[in-house]
């Protein structure tokens, strides 16, 4: 197999503890079966994590991936991830953004740190050149003015990747952030940087990439750019970003407020009105590399008390949730200011807004009193209260220090009852209430993905007709037994279309493409000829479902390795035990039965064991694996 | 007279370096995808994502950019 276009075919290795540098080959077999970017990334853990090792061991990894189309001019081809044992429980964890591709510029596809510093440092890496500079100075500040610091001893042209107090202090939910905006959020990678002493990545490369196929890449990435020109959504998604779907998620009932007790509706438009916040809160658009959309933006708060505030956001959708409905914080600059506040901690907004409503509901309930809560009345709707909890979290202050060690921590901390009210999944908080919608395949995958939180937003995150249902399985190319499974005359079944939504959206993901629904609508059959063209390499799309299949196996492998069990792939008990209120209409607890009927399902559809979840040997053993 | 690319709406940057690639692509004899080599220069401001833009004296105005800056940020006049 050669590698004519697309990958720089080395791997960057960085050994902390004994300041070492080495550049390795990217071996042609983790091509083949896992093809890039999150893909291999995931190979490479499950190659070096010794099982039943501390996520803040030296020798937990940060394994850093590209795929093969980051670095070309393919549209939206931005997409990079870091990978990791999570710092919230021994799973694997991985967390992505779109603004890492200089890591292909420098001349690499991966970048693996491992080992513990001595003391702060950060580090600078210029094509080949790797530097260890001394970070005494920057640790314990921010991430907005630690990134300003990096760039004036570097230059403005690097692209600076770093932690906050958060990560400094084990926060097992703090995250990375990337320029100042784009994070690699869940999983608590922020903190095991910070268990390395690592302050943060500056990195500028100087190199180039080509493709093998110039004329078949130029007719393919003409199509995909006409294609986004003519779709009727690219200027609002500009816009909006992901407030796009406000209006209709707000109307569905799926946004959770007070921890899981109630829900929003469409109220939620009048306390976050959509032209407010283009007409007065947001400043400029802002995208990640190779992205034509341009989703994230750019704010500048112009009046009242936070007045001067500045800063950019990826996923407002997330500081509406986080702060907005989770805590019920109202307004926008209210919610803005919560975003800036966790931004500069360096921490997870949703992780953040999900312990914060679940403090909120204990000291509502007098589970937690004032005592406990150094003072502080942890009233719903207060953005000063959520802003100081980010505070403590991140400096690990009273209240703060239970918090920081996250939902799974919370139990030795709070006791059992506390543990009742944590709404979490492998350690991270819910951020959809299945009793709405648990048709979606977003909100279902929220308890059987591997890494806690949900699989990518894709078709059936609104209501969707068996008829809608059986032509996107068409378009995907599935056979006609496969759509027979999944299909019925009265409906669809959730788990088994999970397991299709998360490979199609995996092999975006695996290429580099970000997965956004406007991205996820390009014709499927595209991404085949796209990474021929590229690469040099003949896929089909069969083929790249075959190794987003991999990447999924891969991943289960790695958590059973580590102990898991179906146990894991659970719904918090509320969603079991209470109703819910959407719009007057009393929605049901869900049931056991049916809940384990369809993870039983899901794994089956992955062909996995349907009671244990396990791949079966061989399948593992093709791809390299034994567990 | 020979079109010339112009910045002309520099607040529509979003950063994206699109410009930047492609003109790297199709200047290059090799053609490849590169955003240290290339006319055309995206560069943030200071401690915040707005952006510039600069048009480098190499740039041959082939209009490339223009067409695949789909912010509306550059010009051909």
């Amino acid at each position: 197999m050669e590698l004519a276009g697309g990958y720089t075919g080395q791997i960057l290795k960085i050994n902390l503890t004994e300041r070492t540098v080495r550049t390795d080959p990217l071996p042609k077999e983790l091509v083949k079966n896992f093809l890039g970017g999150a893909g291999i990334n995931t190979a490479l853990a499950y190659e070096l994590l010794s099982p039943g090792d501390d996520p803040f061991s030296p020798e937990n990894h940060l394994i850093f991936g590209a795929g093969p189309m980051v670095g070309t001019m393919v549209p939206g081809a931005g997409k990079c991830n870091l990978t990791g044992r999570s710092a919230n429980k021994r799973f694997i964890g991985t967390s992505g953004h779109g603004l890492f591709g200089m890591l292909k510029f420098a001349g690499y596809d991966h970048l693996i740190i491992t080992g513990k510093s001595d003391s702060p440092i950060y580090l600078k890496i210029e094509d080949d050149k790797v530097s260890f500079c001394p970070a005494d100075h920057i640790w314990g500040k921010d991430v907005f003015d630690s990134t300003d610091i990096i760039l004036e001893e570097t230059n403005d042209d690097f692209h600076v990747t770093c932690i906050g107090p958060a990560g400094e202090n084990l926060v097992r939910d703090a995250g990375l952030i990337t320029n100042k905006y784009a994070a690699f959020a869940r999983t608590g990678m922020g903190a095991v940087m910070g268990s390395k002493n690592l302050k943060g990545i500056a990195i500028l490369g100087s190199r180039s990439l080509g493709v093998a196929d110039r004329l078949k890449f130029l007719k393919v990435v003409k199509q995909l750019y006409r294609g986004l020109s003519a779709h009727p959504n690219l200027l609002d998604w500009r816009k909006f970003g992901t407030l796009i779907s406000l209006e209709t998620f707000a109307k569905m009932g799926v946004y959770a407020t007070k921890n899981y007790q109630s829900a929003i509706d469409e109220e939620l438009l009048n306390i976050f009105p959509l032209d407010r916040f283009v007409s007065e809160v947001k400043e400029g658009d802002v995208a990640c590399l190779s992205c034509p959309v341009g989703c994230k933006h750019h704010l500048r708060l112009k009046k009242g008390k936070f007045a001067g505030t500045s800063l950019s956001v990826s996923c407002m959708n997330s500081v509406i949730q986080s702060f907005g409905t989770f805590c019920l914080v109202e307004g926008w600059e209210e919610v803005v200011k919560c975003a800036e506040t966790a931004a500069r901690m360096g921490l997870d907004f949703m992780s953040l807004g999900n312990l914060v409503s679940f403090v909120m509901e204990l000291y509502q309930r007098g589970v937690l009193t004032k005592d406990q809560t150094d003072g502080l009345e942890l009233k719903w709707g207060d953005g000063e209260v959520v802003r100081e909890l980010a505070r403590k979290i991140a400096f690990r202050e009273g209240i703060g220090d239970i918090l920081a060690d996250g939902f799974l921590g919370l139990p030795a901390r709070l006791g059992d009852q506390a543990n009742k009210y944590a709404m979490q999944a492998k350690g991270l908080g819910i951020i959809y209430d299945p009793r709405v919608r648990l048709t979606s395949t977003e909100i279902f995958s929220q308890f059987t993905n591997v890494r806690g939180h949900s699989s990518n937003v894709s078709i059936a995150m609104v209501p969707r007709t068996p008829d809608q249902i059986r032509r996107y399985c068409t378009r995907i190319g599935l056979p006609d037994e496969a759509i027979s499974r999944i299909v019925g005359e009265e409906g669809y079944n959730v788990a088994r279309l999970s397991k299709w939504t998360e490979d199609v959206t995996s092999v975006m993901e695996l290429l580099g493409i970000c997965q956004f629904p406007i991205y996820q609508r390009m014709p499927f059959k595209i991404w085949a000829e796209l990474y021929t063209a590229v690469t040099g390499i003949e896929v089909t799309t069969n083929d790249l479902i075959k190794i987003s299949e991999n990447f999924w196996d891969l991943k289960r492998a790695f958590n059973l390795r580590e102990g898991a069990t179906r146990n894991d792939d659970t719904c918090p008990e509320r969603f079991f035990t209470e109703s819910i209120s959407v719009k007057g209409e009393d929605l049901p607890p869900l049931k056991r039965e049916y809940f384990s009927e369809l993870l039983s399902d899901y794994y089956d559809e992955r062909g996995w064991d349907r009671t244990t979840g396990k791949p079966p040997k061989e399948k593992l053993e093709r791809i390299g694996i034994r567990l | 007279m020979a079109k010339r690319v112009k910045v002309a709406n520099i607040e529509n940057c979003s950063g994206c370096q699109i410009c930047a690639l492609v003109c790297s692509f199709f200047t290059s004899d090799e053609k490849r995808f590169s955003l240290s080599q290339t006319w055309i220069k995206v560069s943030r401001q200071k401690s915040e994502n707005r952006f510039q833009v600069e048009l480098l004296p190499q740039c041959t105005h082939c209009g490339l950019c223009v067409k695949y800056c789909y912010y509306g940020v550059l010009t051909t006049s």
